[in-house]
């Protein structure tokens, strides 16, 4: 894995660090391009659409064995870099094939495992944001690079945040105001928090980006660089008339392209998302809506696989923290409730909580999970994070700019962590979905001679993987197609049963399918079944009508 | 299958192509225009390069995309010659046609160009109203459904779908299914089988080619097997899997919902090539303030809401709606205006509701032709339906219905083939197609009328004391339709109308909007950029918007002003005051 990681950096301009990979902003699929070269048998890379601005959309997959059935195998999606913030996840993602290579070369039993199966990666999904992050680190790193007017005023982009203070960082303004809604937490005053007022707190600041009314609107920061977030872009849960959510669902070309993608692959049978949503670290997730129409959560049926998966996530991460998943046009629910494959999310890097807690500067251990935060990485980092400093606005006058938000504590969190270990923390979830993947066996099978060439075949399929063949969403959804069950006998020669039949059976993971056939045929005669599932790949049962079983 | 089924399909095949009367317009077109014809979509790119070249300047043709099958899309675009303004004033979209089957639409859209194109000069009505607004007119959204129609037998019915194939019954295969024209007459008609006994239907004895249900335990002398066709692919069922299978009228990104919920949705909004290219050509064009979608059959004019997920409309909106639903009514005899989801039927990710929930663009679908307009509602009931017989029979001479005749089912046996052919029911006889073409072209045509015809009548200006002028602007819409519906402005749909005021030798105080009735109005003042107002509720119907600016000169120095109101679905005009 190593090596792979070495390759990466000195592909990415980037140089290691005493043990630590800086996550800085290069070309992410660099190596995975020079990966393909030197690895051609194993890693193809290839582009499945453009982005808006033309760039390339690229995946790659890892497989081992035969070549001609990769395209059907079950596969594994990851995704990552939907966000251009989300340095973590790209770089993870783009360092992971080489590294399961390495490891697939001294274990046979996952060489096995990338024989039958196969592992799809799209480490940065929205190119564009990435690029216009290296030029222009002001903008809004959720949004693709397309012009919006988002307060619709006629102009575009024409007031977004301003790093008033210099210090290369959009943080937060606090403005002291009676008017306001927010005041200094009382565990540690660089967070703020909302006043409760049924708590009888009193608020003292307004809370605003760091910024000036660059146009006059007497508005600041409403219209800043950049379109639509492409997590918010697809089409369930779609927010309509959100101008951070596109004019439609699906409307931009990564997204469409995405889509296409998978819905040209059809055996990918589970996704899993590196970004800035979480359905994974909290537990459990959030299925009590999820009898709604349309479905804003987990059905009940599909709640024991997907909290097994979530717990070994959890503990191949060490993921923490999480909050509600909501359905408001994210990739991951899209791939639950209308592709109908399980849908993940996490975060690549996660602090990892301690023994104990670190005393905050009052003298005291935290409580909320953004002061936990911040203790963890007062120790990395004594300080830095999250100080005000005054400064004089043009319109607001006397304020404070700092503070910590989302993104930067993100990132933070992905400096803490080494690269080396976040890979080998993902590489592990990989081959664990891998593992999981529904899988087809012909489990028991006999075939009884009745007496005047007439026999009776009884099969029952069983599904070895640990997701079902078909998720109850996507029974549900129609996304997942049903399972198909071909006998090869001559038409005329099947008394009962059908010769293909189809099932929209979960065949979740141990449970069974039981098929039976009464036919006319010969002594000695070999007979042959085979059995289907989409995101399952094929099993195939002979028989021979003198009972014994190949 | 079975061999003799493949000699089945060949002597299908065959006799399909020796068929009669597989395009009902079996005569290539090359004369003068005619309107008691179809165009299938050869001869329509032929209508309107003709028209184009018979009207240079006028009629400007674009292709806008490609079907899935590679057919372009064409958009009409008709604007006077010398119109600078093209893409700012009110304009007017008019498609027909996104089901394959529902044909005369497009006839409609051909017609209102060629009526436009030929009194564009004649017509008082007609000039000044090209003089305001513009027409983007497609005449058929789904090329491929239309071209299937005509070339291939089909019913009235067949085949709504593109033609992007689509595994229906999901058994891996895609479109292998279809139906098929048994006795090779070029129509899909029906199948029955006579039986012994246990059948489900007999001859009606007063009209022996309809067939009447017996209700048990009496006992039938026929079953009926639906369209014509048998199992192409062996799998026990009949026609299940035939071309296409989706519904571009729900592909529409406005309440769009997944295939489970709304059939023939996609995979996402705007899945089809057809649709994507439409919604791009519209979501360009921000000054559509009126959008008219032709289709068929039952003699409807339609509105939203498509859906329960969706609320009514705002009263507002509704008042405006009612008043051209109703007019249409009166120009359109047998036609009732209805709402989609309460009187029809849920439709979610409709085009019209798309039109008004997503872009703030009033739109009707009219569903073209009602067989009423056969013998007239004076006929009263259908005679059990042998109304329609009758009327095959008398007036068009037999030329609608195929009697049963028998032929070799490779599953079923003998059975009979027969009924009505694909040019009945839900499109109009050809001799009543140009009246039908005129009435709907008259009421869409209303309808761009009472697009929003904005004028500032008044830029008054009064002096208050030591150079402060005080400036009171009137716009007014002279037209029913608003500059922003009030469900635009609710969701904050497209830019909200702009007022700008330019003052040379002085400078704006303040300025906003005012509210209330007149002698008790209140400004609503803007705090930032009084000179540049952003107008959510734009200009009502019929009605107008107060504006008020102070303007501070320099005592009685010469001061001049100049007044932009710019809606983006009203157009843009403008007002100098000069002292």
């Amino acid at each position: 894995m190593l090596r792979w990681i070495a390759v990466w950096l000195m592909a990415s301009g980037l140089l290691p660090l005493a043990g630590q990979a800086t996550l800085q902003r290069g070309d992410p699929v660099a190596s995975l391009r020079l990966l393909a070269a030197a690895e051609v048998e194993s890693v193809t890379l290839r582009e499945f659409g453009r982005s808006r601005e033309n760039r390339p959309l690229l995946v790659a997959t890892v497989a081992l064995g035969e070549v001609a059935n990769r395209a059907s195998r079950p596969r594994f999606l990851l995704v990552a870099g939907l966000h251009a913030d989300q340095e973590a996840g790209t770089e993870v993602l783009a360092a992971l094939p080489g590294a399961l290579l390495e490891r697939a070369k001294a274990d046979p039993e996952l060489a096995e495992l990338l024989g039958r199966t196969a592992l799809d990666i799209v480490p940065l999904a929205n190119p564009d944001a990435w690029a216009r992050q290296g030029r222009n680190r002001l903008a809004d790193p959720r949004l693709t690079a397309v012009p919006n007017d988002q307060d619709r005023d006629g102009y575009l982009d024409e007031d977004g945040p301003n790093d008033l203070n210099g210090d290369g960082v959009i943080g937060w303004m606090r403005v002291p105001t009676a008017l306001g809604d927010h005041l200094l937490a009382a565990e540690d005053p660089r967070l703020m928090v909302k006043a409760d007022v049924s708590k009888g707190e009193v608020a003292t600041h307004r809370l605003l980006r760091e910024g000036i009314d660059d146009d006059g609107d007497g508005e600041i920061n409403e219209d800043g660089p950049g379109g639509v977030d492409l997590d918010r872009n697809w089409p369930h849960g779609f927010r309509e008339n959100d101008p951070a959510a596109g004019p439609w669902a699906a409307s931009e070309p990564e997204t469409r392209a995405l889509a296409d993608y998978l819905l040209a692959q059809r055996s990918i049978g589970a996704v899993l998302v590196l970004g800035a949503r979480d359905n994974l670290a909290k537990a459990p997730p959030d299925h009590s809506k999820g009898d709604r129409v349309p479905p804003d959560g987990l059905l009940a049926d599909d709640l024991a696989f997907f909290e097994s998966f979530a717990k070994n996530y959890r503990e191949c991460t060490g993921a923490t923290g999480g909050g509600p998943d909501t359905p408001d046009g994210a990739f991951h629910q899209w791939a639950y409730a209308q592709y109908g494959v399980p849908g993940f999310a996490g975060r690549a890097a996660y602090l990892r909580p301690p023994e104990t807690w670190p005393n905050l500067p009052s003298g005291k251990p935290p409580e909320s999970d953004a002061a936990k935060q911040l203790a963890l990485l007062d120790t990395d980092s004594p300080g830095v994070l999250g100080a005000w400093s005054a400064f004089d606005h043009p319109t607001l006058g006397k304020v404070e700019i700092g503070g910590v938000d989302e993104t930067t504590m993100r990132q933070r969190i992905a400096k803490v962590r080494t690269l080396p270990e976040m890979v080998d923390s993902h590489l592990k979830v990989a081959i664990e979905g891998l593992r999981r993947l529904p899988r087809l066996r012909w489990a028991e099978s006999s075939i009884r001679p009745l007496g005047r060439g007439v026999y009776e075949v009884k099969a029952t399929l069983v599904n070895d993987g640990q997701f079902p063949v078909m998720t109850a969403m996507g029974r549900r959804s129609r996304g997942v197609m049903p399972t198909r069950v071909t006998i090869e006998v001559p038409p005329n020669d099947l008394l009962v049963g059908d010769r293909e039949q189809q099932r929209d059976s979960s065949l979740a993971s141990g449970s069974t399918e039981n098929f039976r056939w009464i036919m006319r045929s010969a002594p000695g005669q070999d007979l042959r079944v085979w059995a289907w599932a989409e995101k399952a790949g094929q099993a195939e049962l002979r028989l021979k009508t003198s009972g014994d079983l190949r | 299958m079975k061999t003799w089924h493949w000699m089945a399909v060949g002597l299908i095949a065959a006799s399909s192509l020796l068929g009669q009367g597989v395009n009902p317009s079996p005569t290539p077109w090359s004369g003068p225009l005619a309107w008691n014809r179809f165009y299938d979509f050869p001869e329509m790119v032929r209508v309107l390069h003709r028209l184009s070249a018979d009207h240079p300047g006028w009629l400007e043709l674009e292709v806008i995309g490609q079907s899935h099958e590679g057919r372009n899309l064409w958009v009409a675009t008709i604007c006077p010659p010398d119109a600078a303004d093209r893409d700012r004033r009110p304009a007017m979209w008019i498609d027909a046609n996104v089901h394959g089957n529902e044909v005369q639409g497009t006839e409609v859209c051909l017609y209102t160009i060629w009526w436009l194109l030929e009194n564009c000069d004649r017509l008082p009505k007609v000039r000044d109203l090209l003089k305001r607004v513009t027409f983007h007119i497609c005449p058929t959204v789904n090329p491929d459904g239309r071209q299937y129609w005509f070339e291939a037998p089909n019913t009235s019915s067949s085949s709504r779908s593109g033609k992007a194939p689509v595994d229906s019954d999901r058994d891996g295969r895609f479109d292998e299914d279809g139906p098929d024209d048994l006795d090779g007459d070029g129509s899909i008609t029906s199948m029955r089988k006579r039986v012994e006994k246990g059948g489900t239907h007999i001859e009606d004895p007063d009209e022996p080619r309809q067939m009447k249900r017996v209700v048990p335990p009496a006992l039938g002398t026929h079953v009926l097997l639906g369209s014509e066709g048998f199992d192409n692919d062996g799998d026990g069922a009949v026609n299940e899997d035939g071309p296409g299978g989706y519904d571009m009228n729900r592909a529409w990104p406005t309440d769009w919902q997944p295939e489970w919920r709304q059939f023939g949705a996609g995979p996402y909004p705007l899945y089809w090539p057809e649709t994507k290219a439409v919604a791009r050509f519209m979501a360009g064009k921000k000054n559509l303030a009126a959008a008219q979608s032709y289709h068929n059959a039952g003699g409807m004019i339609l509105r939203g809401p498509g859906a329960d997920s969706e609320p009514e409309y705002p009263g507002e909106d509704l008042r405006v709606y009612d008043e051209m639903g109703k007019a249409g009514e009166g120009m359109l005899p047998f036609y009732r205006y209805l709402v989609i989801r309460k009187d029809l039927y849920t439709v979610h990710g409709g085009f019209v509701n798309w039109c008004f929930e997503g872009q703030g663009i009033f739109a009707f679908t009219n569903e073209l032709w009602n067989s009423e307009q056969y013998r007239g509602r004076a006929a009263g009931a259908d005679e059990g339906g042998r109304g329609r017989l009758t009327w095959s029979d008398q007036v068009e001479l037999g030329a609608t219905f195929r009697p049963w005749s028998k032929v070799q089912h490779p599953e079923y046996g003998e059975i009979e083939v027969g009924g009505f052919t694909k040019l009945s029911s839900r499109v109009p006889p050809l001799f009543m197609l140009e009246e039908m073409c005129h009435r709907n072209m008259a009421f869409t045509l209303y309808h761009a009328e009472e697009m929003p015809e904005l004028s500032i009548p008044e830029l008054r200006v009064e002096t208050r004391s030591d150079g402060l002028l005080e400036v009171t602007a009137e716009v007014r819409n002279a037209r029913l339709i608003p500059t922003r519906a009030t469900l635009a402005r609710e969701r904050k749909i497209g830019r909200p109308d702009l007022a700008t005021l330019t003052v040379q030798h002085g400078a704006i105080v303040l300025g906003g909007i005012l509210d209330g009735p007149p002698l008790r109005e209140e400004l609503r003042a803007a705090t930032a950029r009084p000179g540049r107002l952003l107008i959510e509720e734009g200009v009502p119907s019929r009605g107008q918007r107060r504006l008020r600016w102070f303007v501070q000169a320099d005592g009685d120095a010469p001061v001049s002003l100049t007044l932009t109101y710019d809606a983006e679905k009203g157009g843009l005009v403008t007002k100098n005051w000069t002292r």
